[in-house]
């Protein structure tokens, strides 16, 4: 996972100073949402759809390490090899040394973001291996040397033009910023590149337990030749990602893509079960599985978060996110942005200390759990990570102000908060103020602050008491 | 909290934020707390405003008139948690001459979100923007709402950027309705 520089405040400070950046994300998200409302609002089976798959995924991280062992299990008799990775390093590890073994030097990926957790391609470079996204977006921001800033849209940032500019210093032609050329373009490079390749890497959307399956949802296609044209496939997977059989994976073929662009089904429903078998035409020659922990296990220890695990990257948290929507998916820093990452990142990265204050950039409107087609309580588990955070480091300062605060509020007289507001809004005195509370200065920056009243309400209140009293 | 309200048959509160608060005060305590049951008791009697009204009260047609282009901020708390939505529009929409417009993206948080204001200053006023551009959007002359804090807020922000449409609480408008006096 990406080690931020400097702290979520300051990127999303510059990301909300960038118009263009806010427009570009604006429109998409809006564009998202109101895709999954309309399936939604269209199709009456949607709450038991969505009661469905909250139960497969809170059935298969409950029963996740029997899951895990029965998929292995299964992998085995199809013929597929299966992997363990503890950690980053050690998944990168095992993927360079297989592709060591089989020799491949060229490899095509298809979309995982667990890849992006571990930093894959990057380690795969450094060992001089050739590696290509081919997802349209994932190859955009891989051009542009950048991190994706949506789970399902990896280059939301980018607009059409950054595009071209991107293409043509990659392929050093003349292109035109139409859209419909440009994916045309890339349909022709990257086909290039798939019949170049050693190896295919992909993510997996699902596991199946009972079967030994890896199953991916894409709409591009690519995935599929990632997975069948290279002799060697390698998928990677998050622990998590298993569920109990086919059936469970029919749920989640149904409500993943609802959730993510409204569609009832995404274009290509892939189901690989085992590499080429004997007589058969197509399919690699050799598969193999990667299930990558990094921080998983710890957090399905942990009571109050292991509901996270339901997670399935659907990314509909994103695309209601109010903070999201004005800052975009870079400024949080880490591989999953939105609520979704400002509650992951911190649990996968304890050591990383700037990923607490994620906890911090929302205002709990509670969007992102009311989203969620798992039903994971997303706003409260940010609450639950302020309150361990406090309790690890207590922010002594805030402490100090929330006393003073509640005392003011205890002992005030009928007069004293209306003379500090007169005081806070004019004159030498509201200088002064606001240079010795910066949350005021903070506040009147954008805001007036309310006008004072001729009387507080607990002035008033022993009299209505007294009126009201009298009507009875 | 526990021990004020202890003798009162119903605590009625003008925001949905400070109803869903109380109303969750059991998990906030833990059910083995020593105070848990108190903590519920007080959750079960604690209704935001126009909750109480129309469904403690029983009453949803309210007097006078307010002749006046009316916008409606439904806030995230009291919607999401408390679970307040038709309670207001039931009563804005009794009032005589009312005209209700609805607001564009009525479901998307303000920017408020209490401290979150003041950390994060750019973001809460980049958010509260969108807001008012929808709040103009409407062409109403009020806006009201049932969270004070999320009227704080965007009274702020509309009064700094120029003429904008009043921000009265539900409960300032259905007493300027009945009273014919403005409260602001």
């Amino acid at each position: 996972m990406l080690s931020p520089q400097g702290h979520f405040a300051e990127r999303a400070k510059e990301a909300v100073a960038d118009a263009h950046l806010r427009a570009a994300v604006r429109r998409t998200v809006d564009r998202l949402r109101d895709l999954r409302r309309t399936t939604e609002a269209n199709d009456s089976a949607m709450p038991l759809r969505r009661e469905k798959a909250r139960l497969v995924r809170e059935h298969s991280v409950a029963a996740l390490p029997h899951l895990l062992e029965q998929f292995t299990q299964a992998c085995r008799r199809n013929g597929t090899v299966v992997h363990r990775a503890a950690d980053a390093a050690e998944a990168c590890g095992i993927a360079l040394s297989l592709l060591r073994t089989h020799a491949a030097r060229r490899v095509v990926k298809s979309k995982s973001m667990v890849t992006e957790e571990i930093g894959l391609n990057e380690a795969l470079e450094r060992d001089g291996i050739e590696v290509t996204e081919t997802d349209l977006g994932e190859w955009i921001i891989q051009l542009a040397g950048e991190r994706p800033s949506h789970i399902i849209l990896p280059a939301i940032h980018k607009t059409r033009h950054d595009v071209q500019r991107l293409f043509e210093r990659e392929s050093g032609t003349t292109l035109s910023p139409d859209t419909a050329r440009l994916c045309a373009h890339a349909r022709i490079r990257l086909r290039e590149k798939f019949l170049q390749a050693d190896a295919g890497i992909s993510g997996a959307n699902f596991a199946v337990a009972s079967t030994g399956s890896i199953a991916l949802f894409t709409n591009e296609g690519n995935g599929r030749l990632v997975t069948t044209l290279p002799r060697v496939h390698i998928a990677f997977m998050g622990m998590e990602r298993v569920v109990a059989d086919l059936d469970a994976l029919a749920s989640m073929a149904e409500v993943l893509p609802r959730s993510a662009t409204g569609q009832k089904l995404t274009s290509y429903c892939t189901v690989i079960t085992g590499p080429r078998g004997p007589g058969e035409l197509d399919g690699p020659e050799h598969l193999h599985v990667i299930i990558v922990d990094n921080g998983r296990s710890a957090v399905w220890r942990d009571p109050e978060f292991r509901d996270v695990l339901r997670c399935i990257r659907c990314a509909a948290c994103l695309n209601v996110c109010p903070v999201y929507a004005q800052v975009g998916g870079h400024s949080y820093g880490g591989t999953y942005p939105g609520p979704i990452g400002a509650v992951l990142t911190p649990l996968l990265r304890p050591e990383q200390r700037s990923a607490t204050e994620l906890a911090e950039a929302s205002t709990l409107c509670a969007a992102c759990t009311e989203a969620c087609p798992v039903g994971i309580p997303l706003h409260d588990m940010l609450v639950r990570l302020r309150r361990r955070e406090q309790a690890l480091h207590p922010h002594r300062v805030q402490r100090l102000m929330l006393r003073v605060a509640m005392r003011f509020a205890r002992s005030a007289k009928a007069g004293a908060l209306p003379a500090l507001l007169r005081a806070a809004s004019h004159g030498g005195t509201a200088i002064v103020l606001r240079k010795l509370v910066p949350a005021l200065d903070h506040w009147q920056r954008t805001r007036a602050l309310p006008p004072a009243p001729a009387q507080t309400f607990r002035a008033l209140w022993p009299q209505l008491a007294q009126e009201a009293m009298n009507e009875h | 909290m526990l021990r004020v309200f202890e003798p009162y048959d119903a605590v009625v509160t003008p925001s949905g934020s400070c109803a869903a608060m109380v109303q969750h005060y059991e998990t906030v305590f833990g059910t083995a707390h020593s105070l848990a049951a108190q903590a519920r008791a007080l959750a079960a009697k604690t209704h935001e405003f126009s909750a109480f009204i129309v469904n403690q009260l029983g009453v949803t047609k309210m007097p006078g008139r307010f002749p006046q282009r009316v916008t409606w901020h439904a806030a995230c708390h009291g919607t999401r948690l408390a679970q307040v939505r038709n309670e207001p529009l039931q009563l804005l929409s009794s009032i005589e001459g009312l005209e209700l417009v609805p607001l564009p993206r009525v479901e998307d948080c303000c920017g408020f979100g209490g401290a979150f204001c003041v950390k994060f200053p750019e973001i809460s006023s980049a958010m509260g923007a969108e807001k008012c551009a929808h709040v103009h959007s409407t062409r109403a002359t009020v806006l009201a709402g049932n969270d004070a804090g999320c009227l704080l807020h965007l009274q702020g922000l509309l009064a700094r950027a120029g003429p904008a449409p009043r921000v009265l609480h539900l409960a300032e408008l259905l007493d300027e309705a009945a009273t014919g006096r403005p409260t602001c």
